[in-house]
């Protein structure tokens, strides 16, 4: 699928990265893994360490972390709404559920206090940014879990594409770096075991599964003729594997033709935003599909994963992505997989190790792969010169 | 302009089908009921979802908590023993979009998929979605649930003095819809969401009404 002749231009973003990374930070092989403290299952994880105040006039209600991401993001953005500017909330249900989970833990036995959890549920966290921010378009919340960041972003573009609005915002946000969520987490073997600052080490030979992170990332999308371009939304595809919840396909073709969707018959990108996570299968796949996407060209074709450096941050990870995609391809750099220290021979491809290294071309790649099967690509192009 | 072809409807007092595999919430499952009452389904249709909150979640914690032997609530001790009663698949069962995970490996369904949360005014938004469908030809796959685990009902009831009456009705729509070129009907091209538009503008003191807004 494609955009069609129209221009869906990408006029603003701005990023919520763990450890107080910015995003210049990336690209300079930055990490913001820490240890956490002992209520957690596992040693490591990459919070988001700054305080969130963009809710903080909403007092006397249990604001989900989540949706304190979303709006800080949102706080950050460069521009003021349009009349009816929509809203897309990417924001995976089970960042509220671990939460509730947690303050259940926490006041059950105060009714009280667990009724004001009304807040953590359904469309509340929609309604409640909408009003905060004066977004007065229409609004939905979409789900796909770790591939929830390309989904809100092509639900923007169909939008933008169908007339719907000529302006959307779009925000992705993933606060599960609770006792709770972690400890689930590790029960399904998705963690690494590793303790070490380095272990989230996507392409690596010692690769033993993600480290979590938290984040957000909102972006201004609009039709107008008369609105900046930092950067277009060029293409996208989406796919689901109907392989079950957490196995990947041994049958790339699913996979394949969700990216062949958003590349639109294009057979060469300056920048590929790999998935990579970490964990063995599904780095192993990442390079088996670019391979098959490729062909001869594949070594030649920068991938890396910024998951090495913010770790995984789930529902967010993808739009997060997107952006440092878009500012790649200003920059004509590619951010690092860094703790690259021994290159797994299986994973034979250019996924620039430990530092950032310069691209040439004005398209790139982003894939997300998530548990569900769902497989998602968007093609992002470079736009005007950012002023930085 | 989209027709629909068939239409399928599983409510809460209808036999459920066979799980085939136990990590499916009641949500999943109602879904998967309505959809096997469509027939066959085109294997590359694109499948809209609609949930509802499934939130086994709650439930799931709380009975490991009382069966566990007190000790504190959250802390050092979390993510032992007590954290062991929680079944591994507590994490997938509490994900939303099990519901398009559910119907894609049981059907076998690998078409693109836009799964949203229920909320007020997604109905013009469904709308385009299904229209940028059409110039494609494909078949759209709309399926919508709402089926809350009675376990979760009874331990929300507990701690969030929630309703004790059952919501009147709760079950899982699904809808088959493929472009027909043939219906004389003129194509909806762009939805004209005009008077929508217009109505919302309205609603929210943003515009006079128009003269005629339909």
């Amino acid at each position: 699928m494609t955009s069609d002749g129209l221009d869906l231009k990408i006029s603003a973003g701005a990023l919520v990265l763990p450890g107080g990374l910015t995003l210049d930070d990336l690209f300079h092989a930055r990490s913001a893994v820490v240890g956490l403290d002992e209520s957690f299952r596992v040693p490591i994880g990459a919070p988001v360490t700054k305080p969130l105040t963009a809710l903080a006039d909403a007092v006397g209600r249990p604001i989900p972390r989540g949706v304190l991401l979303a709006a800080e993001a949102l706080a950050a953005l460069p521009e003021k709404p349009k009349r009816r500017t929509g809203l897309v909330l990417g924001l995976p249900s089970l960042f509220s559920e671990t939460e509730y989970v947690e303050h259940m833990l926490v006041h059950r036995h105060d009714v009280a206090a667990m009724e004001r959890l009304h807040w953590f549920l359904g469309d509340h966290p929609l309604h409640l940014l909408q009003k905060r921010f004066g977004l007065t378009g229409p609004a939905a919340r979409v789900d796909s879990a770790c591939a929830t960041g390309n989904d809100a972003l092509i639900q923007a573009g169909i939008w933008l594409q169908q007339g719907l609005v000529d302006d959307v915002w779009v925000v992705a946000a993933s606060a599960m770096l609770n006792p709770v969520a972690v400890a689930l987490f590790d029960h399904l073997k998705a963690l690494t075991e590793r303790r070490d600052l380095e272990a989230s080490c996507p392409f690596d030979a010692r690769r033993r599964g993600f480290v979590m992170g938290e984040g957000a990332a909102a972006l201004c999308l609009s039709r107008r003729p008369e609105a900046r371009a930092l950067g277009y939304l060029r293409g996208w595809g989406q796919s689901m594997s109907d392989t079950g919840f957490v196995d990947l396909p041994d049958d790339l073709r699913v996979v394949e033709g969700a990216c062949r969707a958003a590349l639109g018959g294009r057979d060469r990108v300056a920048y590929v935003s790999a998935h990579g996570t970490a964990t063995q299968a599904n780095d192993l796949m990442e390079t088996r599909l670019h391979h098959r996407l490729f062909g001869k060209a594949a070594p030649s074709i920068p991938l890396s994963s910024i998951k090495s450096m913010i770790g995984h941050c789930l529902g967010a990870a993808a739009l997060i992505e997107a952006w440092v995609c878009l500012a790649a391809l200003h920059r004509q750099t590619a951010p690092p997989t860094i703790n690259l220290r021994h290159p797994d021979p299986a994973c034979d491809l250019d996924v620039v190790p430990n530092q950032a290294r310069p691209i040439a071309g004005a398209l790139a790649l982003s894939n997300a792969f998530a548990f569900g099967g769902h497989n998602v690509s968007v093609l992002l192009e470079r736009g005007e010169p950012w002023l930085d | 302009m989209a027709r629909l072809i068939r239409a399928g409807v599983w409510l809460r007092d209808q036999e459920p089908p066979a799980r085939k595999h136990r990590l499916y919430s009641p949500g999943a499952t109602a879904a998967l009921s309505a959809v096997q009452r469509l027939g066959e389904v085109p294997k590359h249709a694109v499948l809209i979802a609609v949930t509802a909150s499934l939130g086994p979640m709650v439930a799931a914690f709380d009975k490991a908590w009382r069966a566990a032997a007190g000790g504190l609530l959250v802390g050092p001790g979390f993510a032992d023993t007590r954290a062991r009663r929680i079944h591994p698949f507590t994490l997938l069962k509490a994900l939303d979009n099990q519901v398009p995970a559910c119907l894609a490996a049981e059907l076998g369904l690998n078409g693109p998929c836009r799964h949203f949360h229920d909320s007020n005014g997604l109905w013009p938004i469904l709308a385009a979605n299904i229209n940028s469908v059409e110039p494609t030809g494909t078949a759209v796959l709309l399926v919508a649930t709402d089926v809350r685990d009675a376990d979760e009902a009874v331990t929300r009831r507990r701690y969030l003095a929630e309703s004790r009456e059952l919501p009147p009705q709760e079950g899982a729509v699904a809808l088959l819809m493929k472009a027909d070129p043939a219906a004389d009907l003129p194509p909806l091209g762009k939805p004209d969401v005009s008077a929508f538009a217009a109505a919302l503008d309205f609603a929210r003191g943003l515009a006079p009404p128009s003269p005629n807004p339909c």
